[in-house]
């Protein structure tokens, strides 16, 4: 689990009862939605009251309209969040399920039941099908090395002489010494273990020990398949979702990169994240523009509504950016 | 697919495969007898049923161990389908 853990212990003891709570998606939108309903209807209203003669009848609107398309933007677009939680791929945003050290504990028993059978099973296989598969495949190379078993000049017929030849004097002193070397190959030695490949299916060693490793080697290489299309399902989220900057970071300094992200948004991780200050990027309130006309104290030619959350609503739409936001305002102030 | 489709369908594969090494060495017009193959068929579905076991394990085995901790979120089960398998998110 990640360093800094969401999840309210207490809170998850108390909610047992309860059914599982909604996705933090969905609990967003509301509170998105809830948020954005008095705004919206101050806003309506707005034009109707006294107490804003001056201002133009488009002008309170802007504010709810905004912080609206960028909540928008926020849950839908551009840093995933709505794929993180959707997917479950943040487990530590995602509400912890109550009984959790149950299901932790089934789970392990799960992995270790897993892994006692499977080394049964591998273990089993290879102990009927290809013990001391590893003295047939020494024997097959000695024989590649020896020359196929062609008889040696000084009519040894072990290959191992001629793989690994000593000197002659070495040799002779051994051949005088020692008895005429068997014609028996040491790769006979493993047909007598009783194998299932070479027993019963009548392989030769060398060809049964191929065989199997090439089973073998088929069976590691196969989860890249079922990896493949276990994963394929989450190609079109993560491409539409997931920032691309946070993507290529190793994990550590993305997990990083999400708190900070997080804490620039919200100071305290474990309250829930109010869509004013979620979606309200750090830049535009920092923005040196912002700056210099509180310091200036300029007029600003919409007369804004002041608003206890934030501190500098954009007065005047700048020309770079929020260019392309002001039709939309305008479509809804209008409406 | 996800995750549970992939363990679902692989174990049935595997299970194909379990069950024709079991009936390769079964049936006795197939089964090899001292040291020969039964019949001509006994070779190729000995191995045939070895290799769909290849394939079996090789879908379950990438599959279950990232399906338990995605188990123990609620937002993973809302969402009907685990995470991507090679998830961006802060997984074990």
């Amino acid at each position: 689990m990640g360093l800094f853990g969401r999840g309210n212990p207490k809170a998850a003891d108390t909610a047992s009862p309860d059914p599982l709570p909604p996705p933090p998606a969905d609990d967003a939108r509301l509170l998105a939605a809830e948020e954005a309903k008095p705004a919206a209807a101050a806003a309506l209203a707005a034009p109707a009251a006294p107490a804003a003669p001056a201002a133009p009848a488009a002008a309170p609107t802007t504010t709810p309209a905004e912080e609206a398309h960028s909540a928008a933007v926020g849950l839908l677009g551009e840093d995933g969040d709505e794929w993180r939680a959707r997917t479950g791929a943040d487990l530590d945003a995602a509400p912890l399920r109550p009984h959790r050290r149950r299901l932790l504990l089934l789970a392990c028993l799960c992995i270790l039941g897993n892994e006692l059978c499977e080394r049964l099973a591998y273990y089993g296989v290879q102990t009927n099908m290809g013990e001391l598969w590893w003295l047939s495949v020494v024997g097959w190379m000695l024989k590649k090395r020896g020359g196929g078993g062609v008889p040696c000049r000084r009519r040894c017929r072990l290959p191992l002489r001629r793989a690994f030849p000593v000197s002659r004097s070495l040799a002779q002193k051994k051949k005088r010494s020692l008895a005429p070397p068997s014609p028996a190959r040491p790769t006979k030695q493993t047909n007598k273990t009783g194998l299932y490949l070479k027993k019963q299916l009548g392989y030769p060693a060398d060809k049964a020990s191929q065989l199997l490793q090439a089973w073998k080697g088929t069976v590691y290489l196969t989860p890249l398949v079922g990896a493949y299309l276990a994963g394929e399902s989450g190609e079109e989220q993560r491409d539409a979702g997931a920032s691309r900057t946070e993507r290529f970071l190793p994990r550590r300094r993305r997990s990083l990169f999400v708190f900070l992200r997080e804490r620039d948004r919200n100071p305290c991780p474990t309250a829930p994240v109010r869509p004013s200050e979620k979606t309200l990027p750090i830049r535009r309130r920092l923005s040196p523009s912002n700056q210099i006309e509180i310091k200036t104290n300029q007029k600003p030619k919409h007369q804004t509504p002041k608003r206890p959350n934030d501190a500098t609503p954009p007065p005047t739409p700048p020309k770079n950016k929020k260019q392309k936001q002001t039709p939309s305002w305008a479509a809804s102030g209008s409406s | 697919m996800g995750r549970f489709w992939v363990i679902l369908i692989f174990s049935i594969v595997y299970l194909i495969g379990l069950l024709g090494l079991t009936l390769v060495n079964w049936i006795p017009s197939l089964a090899p007898v001292n040291g020969a193959p039964g019949s001509g068929a006994t070779i190729p579905l000995f191995w045939l049923a070895m290799y769909l076991m290849a394939l079996g394990s090789g879908g379950i085995k990438p599959c279950v161990l990232p399906l338990a901790p995605t188990s123990l979120t609620s937002a993973a089960r809302a969402s009907g389908r685990g995470a991507p398998l090679f998830s961006t998110g802060s997984t074990w």
